[in-house]
């Protein structure tokens, strides 16, 4: 590909020809007190060569080996044309501007250069460090594939192709960031994907003004519909498989170089609470887990605040029974239950946080320690109630069961606003808190689709995606809601053949 | 102003959301007193008043359709500057656009007492209104496509609270329905009559229609959800006299809350209270319409942006709400706005259909007289 | 945006004043009100509330205040504890028996208007007092009194011996036109609250009392019955072959008691004459045979038959002198007013108009007994 573009006239901005020494100055002139650049010179045959690179970006001994040698042991006299045909090596391109040099020498390459000549020749032989493919460690699976994306996109792309081996799959390139950019890749199916997502997508993308990008999280952040608001509207996964599935359902990824996470657009507000394991699962398990798992999100979001609203205005909603347990706990704690819960929620988060933070030996200590000897002293010493503790410890237990990191936090910090509504105004607070999240998750938007979709706009056929599943002879159609160009994935009259008895 | 509506295509929603706009914006805090006003008028044999209402709004919905069909894509106020020139339509195109100021205060009030009486006796108006007048902003500004999703999901959201109702159904005393077709034709026409304010909204309709993606498809979710909500009113009066006395219920103001006290779970003792709290989700639907209906009713009559009226119009209710502290200016309120309203809402659409004829005729014989000279 | 939500966030924070909060631990819960009335026409309020404390391991106390209304006598007590008396979880009320008489519209009239109070909330007569019953058996029976005494009357229910007395079961049988209520009464006996009788209503005010075995023959009226226990007095002389030989000698007593288990059991009335208010009432028992007081031996199908006939006859004498003795009294709790209404042609009662007339009704009671199981002894 990169031959063709031998054949360019010369533009105004070229610096060649120059002599060798030329060069030299002007190059090292660009990288002052940097001993990592080598700049060599040969002479061959009456005519001074000049090899350059940066060392450490570059794999030396392929350099040596292939460059070098047939370079210096050729007879007969060198150009850019004939370094181009003769050496071999396939990555070979020309170049004439400074700013292009520059830039390629950055990215690994090695250029050579033959005395007055109108252009230079350059050799992708880059060498790129990255780790070894490791298990995922933030969305944990027990079934399915147990890998994750690394920081190098090269082998995150290679997975990918793996996984979706279909001339279909585009990974279209765009780089972001004005001062150091950074590769971003959109992946997609071209014939499944919806195209107005696509151009939405590439258009955020290529219309940001930064000085550069550190992560896909922070690109996420960048292209969002809302940045007020408290949820998050694409899915970042550390997961192939989910990319694969997603991508091949017609949604789109986005992968950033150096990040190991994907990128998943649009989102809905479910796919948050979907793991890929609901789908290694059978469909039954798979329904029960994901139906489990928004019952959990609502008693996260609204266990606590009913606590501290029945204990504060409503002793009438408690059964007798467990007011006289629930008195007599409280009867010993000074504050009162809304700063109660507060403080209690906090001790949990901190705990939390200390977890996530120190070293995983340690953190797990931190854990057990945590749960239980802090707990204990906190009801001995009298500060919260022991139902207090059941109650904060569920809702932050259910929190945790959100298979997208980003969502369980957002529940987690949720339940401070609802915790203080429900201490100011009881259960008319926490139905106003209701309310308002549900009117602001109808507004949001993922990538233009509307936020709370199947379920508004309603789209019957979407729910068992969504809310539940159902055995693969009903699956046989791709998200309605997304507007896929093509959205059957098999064919149903094969998928929903019955046999009579005994045929 | 123009007769017909144009709007741009992303704004405009399927025909299937009528039936939720339709049912929500009828079954808000009528439906909590409406079994005792409807049983003081047609005693036993208030269920038969009921179906007399349905009916009779289904005949009244499908001359509202009739007449919405007649235009291109116009709603009631392009209609009526049409049909009575500019200054007469838009006086009533104003008459509209107080009615439903009014309908849209006495729901706010009346929540806002409700919550007052069953929970919180101490509560101040004015935060309670703040509340509910901050949820029905916040959701307007989002446009058409919220205001319909808000009722779309809190029907769903609301709706298992028909389900409590099996307690009390369990315990009815069927004698209280005996002798059967006892009450007289005028007992059973009053008793529908009493059905206005709780039925009353769906005139809606007159608004949001232009809205509508798939007008022919229109028909089924309107007259569907009219017989859905008739449905509701209907379980919720027939329980309610099954369950309480003759002599209690008339004494009763909010029956239907009352019919919830004995509902108890092993968790939760009484439920009565979360009903209250989760008839927020009952009212919100009703009020945020209403309030749509004002600011949209605004800007086609004098054509003022609908946040600027959205805002000013949510402060006057604020302080409104705020003064009214006597119940029974509350009860007055609602019972004009049912008398009011009957006129508009039950009457005028038969009184409008011919005109529209007439006119239509006539326009027809003036184009050909026209060709003609 | 942010400006918003400062500003939402300010407007909460500066009315959330206005809420009154009721923190468990500084309420007086009342769990058991007995109200009675004093000699000065006074009313007198014995509350059993709970009180969540540092210093005491007994959570409930009971508390008394006066005034002429009941809620004047909490106000009156709340004067006397440094904690906010609440009613919102009162389970049982109990009435003195003197209350009772006078009418009990007034006490219930405020249970009704505050919308804190549950509907499900039980109500009963004490004897002679409501102050005894609770003072006496807080005594005896030691911490949690009034659940004590909810649970005693709520066991009752459950085991069909009474039907449902909650406030709201009260109300609806006081407002429908003929039907009078009824409450169970609760008295000491040994020391223990025990509930002896149905107190029996005319309107809202207390007229008589037929003691608490007898309570199911008004309870098969309001509800299927299905675990009630029943004893029945049968005379000894048509079962003389039956009778095994040992006992022979213990022929002189002339009545022997059947213990019985209702498994089943319904009641259907009629009106068959309007006019001259002639009612037919069906009642159907399908009973379990548990014990005998004489060892009869039960094989064989006519010893059944001629069991069941003996306690036809017997429920049949006890219904005749339940209605003679309810006719004396005027008091309706069996609803023959209701079913006189829906026949009637107006269906319109009214309450005094239906006591002018219940005195002159006459009732066929036909009964339907069927023993079903006797044991695994025949």
């Amino acid at each position: 590909m990169k031959r063709t573009r031998r054949r360019k006239t010369h533009n105004n901005d070229s610096i060649f020809p120059m002599t060798v020494d030329e060069l030299k100055k002007l190059i090292t002139g660009k990288f002052e007190n940097n001993h990592d650049f080598e700049f060599s010179i040969y002479e061959h045959h009456g005519k001074k060569i000049a090899v350059f690179f940066i060392s450490y970006q570059v794999k030396t001994d392929k350099v040596e080996d292939f460059l070098l040698k047939p370079l210096l042991s050729k007879q007969g006299e060198w150009t850019s044309k004939s370094i181009l045909n003769e050496v071999p090596l396939d990555t070979g391109s020309t170049t004439e501007t400074l700013e292009t040099i520059l830039e390629k020498l950055l990215i690994g390459e090695v250029f050579v250069y033959v005395e007055n000549d109108v252009e230079i020749v350059s050799y992708v032989l880059l060498k790129k460090e990255h780790r070894q493919l490791s298990k995922p460690e933030n969305e944990t699976v027990v079934l399915g594939p147990q890998v994750a994306f690394t920081e190098s996109l090269i082998t995150n792309l290679n997975i990918i192709r793996w996984s979706i081996r279909s001339t279909d799959l585009v990974l279209e390139k765009l780089m972001v960031g004005k001062r150091s950019p950074r590769e971003v890749r959109i992946v997609y199916m071209k014939s499944i994907a919806n195209e107005t997502d696509v151009n939405t997508m590439r258009q955020r993308i290529k219309d940001l003004e930064i000085d550069q990008l550190e992560d896909s999280t922070t690109l996420m952040q960048y292209i969002e519909d809302s940045s007020t608001t408290i949820f998050p509207q694409f899915y970042s996964t550390e997961l192939p498989d989910r990319v694969a599935y997603t991508v091949s359902q017609g949604r789109i990824a986005v992968l950033v170089e150096n990040s190991p996470t994907a990128i998943l657009a649009p989102s809905t507000l479910f796919s948050f609470f979907e793991s890929t394991e609901d789908l290694y699962m059978r469909w039954n398990v798979g329904s029960f887990l994901r139906i489990l798992r928004f019952i959990a999100m609502f008693i996260s979001v609204v266990l606590t605040p009913l606590y501290v609203a029945a204990v504060t205005y409503h002793y009438e909603l408690i059964p007798l029974r467990e007011l006289i347990t629930l008195g007599q706990s409280r009867a010993v704690v000074p504050f009162p239950p809304i700063i109660e819960a507060i403080i209690l929620e906090f001790l949990i988060e901190l705990l939390r946080e200390a977890g996530a933070r120190l070293p995983t030996k340690v953190g797990q200590t931190i854990g057990i320690v945590g749960g239980v000897i802090i707990g204990q002293a906190v009801v001995q010493a009298g500060l919260t109630s022991s139902i207090l503790i059941i109650v904060v410890a569920l809702s932050a237990l259910s929190s945790f069961t959100a298979p997208s990191y980003l969502m369980g936090t957002t529940i987690r910090v949720i339940r401070y606003p609802m915790i203080l509504l429900a201490g100011m105004l009881g259960i008319i607070g926490i139905m106003f808190g209701l309310c308002f999240l549900l009117i602001h998750l109808l507004k949001m938007t993922s990538l233009g689709r509307p936020y709370l979709s199947p379920i508004y706009p309603f789209r019957w056929v979407d729910l068992n995606k969504v809310l539940f599943r159902l055995p693969a002879n009903y699956q046989y159609k791709r998200f309605f809601s997304f507007r896929p160009k093509d959205l059957l994935r098999y064919n149903k009259s094969e998928a929903v053949k019955k046999q009579d008895i005994d045929e | 102003m123009d007769v017909n509506v144009k709007l741009k295509e992303n704004l405009q929603i399927r025909a299937f959301y009528l039936f939720f706009i339709i049912v929500t914006i009828q079954v808000g805090v009528g439906i909590m007193g409406a079994p005792m006003y409807i049983f003081v008028e047609a005693r036993q044999d208030s269920w038969v008043s009921i179906i007399i209402a349905l009916l009779y709004i289904l005949m009244v919905l499908f001359v509202m359709l009739l007449i919405l069909n007649s235009y291109e894509n116009a709603d009631i106020f392009g209609i009526q500057v049409d049909i009575f020139g500019k200054w007469i339509g838009k006086i009533l195109g104003t008459i509209y656009i107080v009615y439903f100021i009014f309908t849209f205060f006495s729901v706010l009030v009346t929540y806002i007492e409700v919550i007052q009486i069953f929970i919180f006796p101490k509560i101040s108006p004015f935060f309670l209104g703040i509340l509910l007048l901050l949820l029905v902003i916040y959701s307007i500004v989002g446009g058409i496509r919220v205001i319909v999703g808000v009722s779309f999901t809190f029907f769903v959201l609301s709706h298992w609270l028909l389900f409590l109702l099996y307690e009390p159904a369990l315990r009815m005393d069927l004698t209280h329905f005996q002798p059967v077709f006892d009450a007289s034709i005028i007992e059973l026409l009053n008793g529908a009559k009493a059905t206005s304010y709780t039925f009353m909204g769906f005139e809606i309709l007159f608004i949001i229609y232009p809205y509508i993606q798939n007008k022919k498809q229109a028909k089924f979710p309107v007259y569907f959800g009219v017989f859905w909500s008739a449905m509701i009113v209907f379980i919720a009066t027939v329980v309610a006299i099954g369950y309480f006395s003759p002599q209690q219920l008339e004494q009763l103001e909010w029956s239907v809350l009352s019919l919830f006290k004995i509902v108890t779970f092993p968790f939760i003792e009484r439920f009565d209270y979360v009903v209250i709290a989760e008839w927020m989700m009952v009212a919100l639907p009703t009020l945020i319409l209403l309030m749509w209906g004002i600011t949209r009713g605004v800007k086609r009559v004098y054509n003022i942006r609908q946040k600027t009226t959205l805002y000013i119009v949510s402060v006057l209710f604020l302080f409104g709400c705020s003064f009214i502290t006597y119940h029974h200016v509350i009860i007055n309120l609602i019972s004009n706005v049912a008398d009011v309203g009957f006129w508009l809402v039950y009457v005028y659409p038969f009184f409008l259909l011919p005109i529209i004829y007439v006119k239509k005729k006539w326009r027809q014989k003036q184009k050909e007289s026209g060709k003609k000279s | 945006m942010i400006k918003r939500i400062i500003i939402i966030l300010f407007l909460v924070f500066s009315l959330s004043g206005c809420v009154q909060s009721k923190t468990i631990e500084r309420l007086g819960i009342i769990n058991t009100r007995g109200v009675d009335l004093r000699d000065d026409n006074e009313i007198e309020a014995t509350m059993v509330i709970y009180k969540f404390d540092l210093e005491t391991k007994n959570i409930s106390e009971i508390i008394t205040g006066t005034g002429h209304t009941v809620k004047d006598a909490r106000e009156n007590a709340n004067l006397k504890t440094g904690i906010q008396l609440a009613s919102g979880q009162i389970n049982l009320e109990l009435y003195g028996v003197e209350v009772a008489e006078q009418g009990l519209m007034r006490q219930i009239d405020t249970l009704v208007r505050d919308a804190r109070v549950s509907d499900t909330m039980l109500l009963a007569v004490g004897n002679p007092t409501a102050s005894e019953i609770i003072n006496t058996s807080e005594k005896n029976v030691g911490t949690n009194v009034g659940q004590y005494l909810h649970d005693i009357i709520q066991q009752n229910i459950k085991t069909d011996v009474l039907s449902r007395v909650t406030l709201q079961d009260f109300m609806h049988m006081y407002y429908d036109a003929g039907h009078d209520p009824f409450l169970p009464t609760i008295t000491i006996t040994e020391q223990k609250p025990t509930i002896t009788a149905l107190a029996l209503f005319k309107n809202d005010k207390l007229v008589g009392q037929i003691p608490i075995e007898k309570a199911y023959q008004i309870a098969i009226f309001n509800k299927k019955i299905k675990s009630v226990a029943l004893e029945f007095p049968i005379p000894t002389k048509p079962f003389e072959k039956y009778m095994k030989k040992d006992d022979y000698n213990d022929i002189d007593s002339d009545t022997f008691y059947a213990l019985f288990t209702a498994l089943k059991g319904t009641s259907k009335t009629k009106m068959t004459d309007v006019k001259n208010l002639h009612y037919q009432t069906d009642i159907t028992l399908k009973l379990s045979l548990h014990e005998l007081t004489k060892e009869i031996n039960v094989k064989g199908p006519e010893v059944i038959k001629l069991l069941e006939k003996q306690v036809e006859k017997e429920i049949t004498h006890q219904y005749e002198e339940l209605l003679t003795k309810l006719k004396k009294l005027n008091s309706d709790p069996f609803g023959y007013g209701s079913i006189y209404r829906t026949n009637k042609a107006d269906g319109k009662l009214k309450k005094s108009e239906w006591h002018d007339k219940f005195p002159d009704i006459e009732v066929d009671f036909n009964v339907n007994v069927k023993i079903i199981r006797h044991g695994t002894i025949p």
